[in-house]
């Protein structure tokens, strides 16, 4: 039989849905046990909507003060010293996945599956390289606990129904000290998150500058969407680091994706792939993008993004 | 944080210097140590091992709309808008 840990990932009230990906993941590892570990400050409200959620066996509340803020260098020890009950832990392929997994997984001197999509066995998962152009597989041997990040993406997530025990864990790692936060900075908006959102509207060079950037904003809020950028947006400065869409940004599966200006390099497109519907808007016809959009308008964006947020 | 440290960067914070090529011929006179593993106290397994290579899946080619209003019509069609 299989112990999973799973990493909760959360915002100090709300648990970040990437979990019930993992859960789902987890899941189709056979016979597995599943665990949720929720650290945090105060962890009870996390660790109750945890405990809803279908195929979790357990929830674990590992509450300490410096657990407020999801600083890696303060939690990795403390799931390291978790972990060696378990036979894989793991995490979300999101930004707090990969700032932590890794070093969990150093800690316990045992190699890290990056970015799981499938999971054959216990012991066989499959992941992408390349910039997503192929798929390997790969067997992990010779290491107790797998360390692993979820590509959540690929995973519908685990639905409410279940109604696991939460108990109480206490901290047994010395903390490093080592790393102390200062302080969080950064996008809080109205708009949902871009990585979970059910809607994406997407922007790359051809906006021409943040000025311009802003006819996406209110495409956006007309559908209710999600802002997101090509990475060509963001170096140019049109729009945050947060909203990068792809490789280095964020791989995202909404509904729908309409891709503004973009004009479909590799490095974007593995970020949208498993984006139920993309529409692609772009003057150029040759455009990679058209290549994998479901929907195409080839034209002057400043025309038809107007357009349609009137038809909208 | 307390040093040493490793520390990685995001990829938006600078511009890397362009290196002269006056620099580039003086790289090449110096010293260059090797190490060995074992003298490094490690010793590496393959823990992680390929089993197979595949594609990704192709997403189908999808259709070239004329108007905008083609668009909404056919998001909202699948749905997708309310």
């Amino acid at each position: 039989m299989s112990r999973v840990l799973i990493i909760a990932e959360h915002d100090g009230k709300t648990l970040n849905p990437a979990t019930a990906k993992c859960i789902t993941c987890a899941h189709l590892i056979p016979a597995a046990e599943i665990t949720i570990a929720v650290f945090a400050a105060d962890a009870s409200a996390i660790a109750a909507q945890a405990a809803k959620l279908q195929h979790v066996a357990r929830v674990l509340k590992v509450e300490n003060p410096a657990n407020k803020h999801p600083l890696a260098a303060v939690l990795a020890p403390q799931i390291a010293a978790l972990a060696r009950r378990f036979s894989h832990v793991f995490g979300p392929s999101t930004t707090f996945g990969k700032d932590l997994m890794p070093r969990v997984a150093a800690l316990l001197d045992t190699a890290q599956v990056s970015d799981i999509m499938t999971v054959e066995s216990a012991t066989r998962f499959g992941r992408p390289i390349y910039a997503g152009n192929v798929l390997v597989t790969v067997d992990v041997v010779d290491c107790e606990p797998i360390v692993g990040t979820v590509r959540t993406a690929s995973f519908e997530a685990a639905a409410e129904g279940g109604s696991a025990s939460v108990e109480v864990s206490p901290t047994r790692a010395d903390l490093p000290a080592g790393t102390r936060l200062v302080a969080v900075s950064g996008g809080k908006t109205d708009r949902p998150d871009l990585q979970t959102a059910r809607r994406v509207v997407s922007g790359g060079r051809a906006l021409g500058s943040a000025d311009n950037f802003k006819i996406l904003y209110s495409l956006a809020d007309k559908l209710g969407a999600a802002v997101g950028a090509s990475r060509a947006a963001v170096d140019a400065g049109y729009a945050a680091n947060e909203l990068q869409v792809g490789q280095t940004g964020k791989i995202i599966a909404p509904e729908l994706y309409v891709a503004i200006g973009i004009s479909g390099a590799i490095q974007h497109l593995t970020g949208i792939k498993d984006a139920r519907t993309i529409v692609a808007i772009n003057k150029d016809p040759g455009a990679p993008i058209f290549e994998v959009a479901d929907y195409g308008l080839v034209g002057d964006l400043f025309t038809i993004v107007p357009e349609l947020e009137r038809l909208f | 944080m307390d040093l040493p440290a490793v520390v990685t960067t995001d990829l938006r914070l600078n511009e890397p210097r362009y290196v002269k090529l006056p620099e580039i011929m003086k790289a090449k006179k110096k010293p260059l140590e090797t190490f060995k593993l074992t003298s490094l106290g490690v010793s590496p397994r393959e823990r992680v091992k390929p089993v197979r290579y595949e594609p990704p899946v192709q997403r189908q080619n999808g259709i070239v709309l004329k108007t905008p209003q083609e668009l909404v019509e056919a998001l909202k069609k699948k749905g997708l808008v309310a």
